[in-house]
């Protein structure tokens, strides 16, 4: 016992490939190619950190300076999801949600509460991220997985309900899209198209040509210059307010490309050594007999296929702006939106499905749900910013609070671990607006329970 | 036969997904022991990549290709790589068609 707690009080870098290594054997895979890939993972959780330790000892400090400058009391810094992930994936416990949420969707397709199939391992972290704010908060290590198994089975049905459209408007036959973070907006994404911009005709009239746009947009648009843009403009700002000189202007413009660029990279060597598990899971299913013969959507990740769409690209790099001014504008926003501005296209990918990727619907409709996006992104980060703690991961001097913008789109974990943890920890200030935003998102979902469907069929007419 | 194929894989960003599905394709082709270089590129860069250097074929993980690639590079659709349900079929029907192209 002491043996295992030992291995576990080493942390992610080693903890990880150790479980992994585990369980790609369980699963049927190779030694070799276990032990391989379940390095990797470390080498990558050693990167992912590495970096985030690199880049935001600059980062963290300049945004504090410009909230100083401004009169902000406290700024904190969006680092990013692939940082977000490895902070959740760091608990001892976290490599556990993987066969957990496997056996949790084996179940409900076996009851028939399901058609969707979640092949998108990788994104199980979403109820790992649920598990771990739990676990923050409660310390109690079976309320965390129990919320984790509740998020999972609603993004299941949230999948299954939207697989209408997204396998229309998107292109994707035979899949559905279980991914926390961007499904769990369609209620609000539809019940908005269906109760107000369906009804205003001269929305109708956008007719620009988002494929051209997107070629235009290319290299300019990719996310290492988006970074430069940010990190130029928001060194002029510090340079305009505070003591920094004018070398912070050039800092940033490497640093905030450096965070967004490398972190991606970084993933990247991940999900190579995540493969052969995701590939082993999928195997066991696909041998399974019970299954045959009835329909089974796949359920895949969201993130490229919104990055892919020409709406959700054109509106969501005006998207950038918009959160950036948002935060600055709005009090109570206290996360300062940098390296996931990179990927807010996915933001808007379910405003862009409910209007069939008409561009000012999917603008004003992907706004309306970012106010609340901005909301989560704060509430989560005290949370978080403890998490990052939890785990020995040392913040550098300086950065007293971070969140990304990806965790704050997590509505659906962020409304039912409030209202559950306020009872818990006897906090009821935090319940209510969750509780109030919960009764609103499930009366918007029922609602518009008929948009998906409708809207398939509206584009086989077209 | 060319030496070894230049192959795409594009994806919406060239993070996550994009790093299952190259990899996933890799193991394929070590498989059937065919030569490839395998690459990840964003679908906003691919127009540039392609006049850099052109593939022998673009594997659409998500969205629809430029209008502008030649028409000379094989196009197949990825989805398979992403679900990880019928990735034999999708290398079978590209390794046709790029036999096909060259005789």
């Amino acid at each position: 016992m002491q043996f295992i707690q030992g291995i576990l009080d080493l942390g992610a870098t080693i903890m990880m490939p150790i479980v992994l290594f585990i369980m790609a054997i369980l699963f049927g895979q190779k030694v070799g190619k276990s032990l391989r890939s379940a390095l990797m993972v470390g080498v990558a959780f050693i990167g992912i950190f590495a970096v985030l330790t690199a880049t935001l000892g600059t980062i963290g400090p300049a945004v504090q300076a410009l909230a100083d400058g401004l009169g902000i009391e406290t700024l904190g810094t969006d680092v990013g999801w692939p940082v977000a992930s490895a902070i959740t994936w760091s608990f001892s416990w976290a490599g556990l949600i993987i066969p957990i949420g496997f056996v949790v969707n084996w179940i409900m397709l076996g009851l028939g509460w399901t058609k969707t199939f979640d092949a998108d391992i990788w994104n199980y972290w979403h109820w790992t991220f649920t598990a771990a704010m739990t676990f923050i908060w409660t310390e109690n290590i079976w309320l965390a997985f129990a919320l984790a198994i509740v998020v999972e089975v609603i993004t299941l049905k949230l999948g299954d309900w939207t697989a209408p459209i997204t396998q229309k408007y998107f292109g994707i036959p035979g899949t559905s899209l279980p991914h926390t973070e961007t499904v769990n907006w369609a209620p609000f994404n539809m019940a908005i198209e269906k109760a107000v911009l369906s009804k205003i005709p001269a929305l109708e009239k956008s007719k620009l040509d988002t494929e051209n746009l997107r070629e235009k947009i290319g290299f300019w648009g990719e996310p290492m210059m988006l970074g430069l843009y940010i990190g130029v403009a928001l060194g002029v700002f510090i340079w305009l307010v505070s003591d920094y000189s004018w070398k912070i202007i050039l800092e940033l413009a490497v640093a905030i490309p450096a965070l967004i660029f490398l972190e991606g990279r970084m993933i990247g060597i991940l999900i190579d050594g995540l493969t052969p598990i995701v590939d082993g899971v999928r195997d066991v299913f696909s041998r399974s007999e019970r299954f045959k013969g009835r329909e089974i959507l796949i359920g895949i990740d969201a993130g490229p296929i919104g990055l892919a769409n020409p709406a959700s690209v054109v509106v969501g790099m005006v998207g950038v702006v918009v959160y950036l001014l948002l935060t600055l504008i709005i009090p109570g926003y206290k996360i300062l939106p940098l390296a996931d501005l990179a990927i807010v296209p996915i933001y808007y990918m379910f405003a862009a499905a409910a209007s069939k990727g008409n561009l000012w619907k999917t603008f004003i409709n992907g706004t309306l749900a970012s106010l609340l996006l901005l909301f989560v992104t704060t509430s989560f980060a005290e949370p978080l910013t403890e998490a990052a703690k939890f785990v020995e991961y040392g913040l550098p001097a300086g950065v007293l609070l971070v969140s990304s913008l990806d965790v704050g789109a997590h509505i659906l974990p962020w409304m039912i671990i409030m209202p559950v943890v306020g009872i818990v920890i006897g906090n009821t200030t935090m319940i209510i607006v969750p509780i109030v935003i919960a009764v609103l998102w499930v009366l918007a979902w029922i609602y518009a329970r008929d948009m998906p469907e409708k809207l398939a069929k509206e584009m086989d007419e077209m | 036969m060319a030496d070894k194929y230049l192959i795409y894989v594009v994806c919406g960003s060239a993070a996550a997904s994009a790093a299952l599905a190259r990899r996933r394709l890799i193991d394929e082709f070590d498989k059937r022991k065919i030569k490839a270089d395998i690459e990840v590129h964003r679908i906003l860069e691919l127009p540039g990549q392609v006049a850099s250097r052109k593939p022998h074929a673009v594997v659409m993980t998500a969205g629809q290709p430029p209008a502008s690639l030649p028409d000379d590079i094989v196009i197949v659709q990825g989805i398979p790589l992403m679900t990880g349900f019928g990735i034999d079929a999708l290398v079978d029907d590209m390794l046709d068609k790029l036999q096909a192209r060259e005789s």
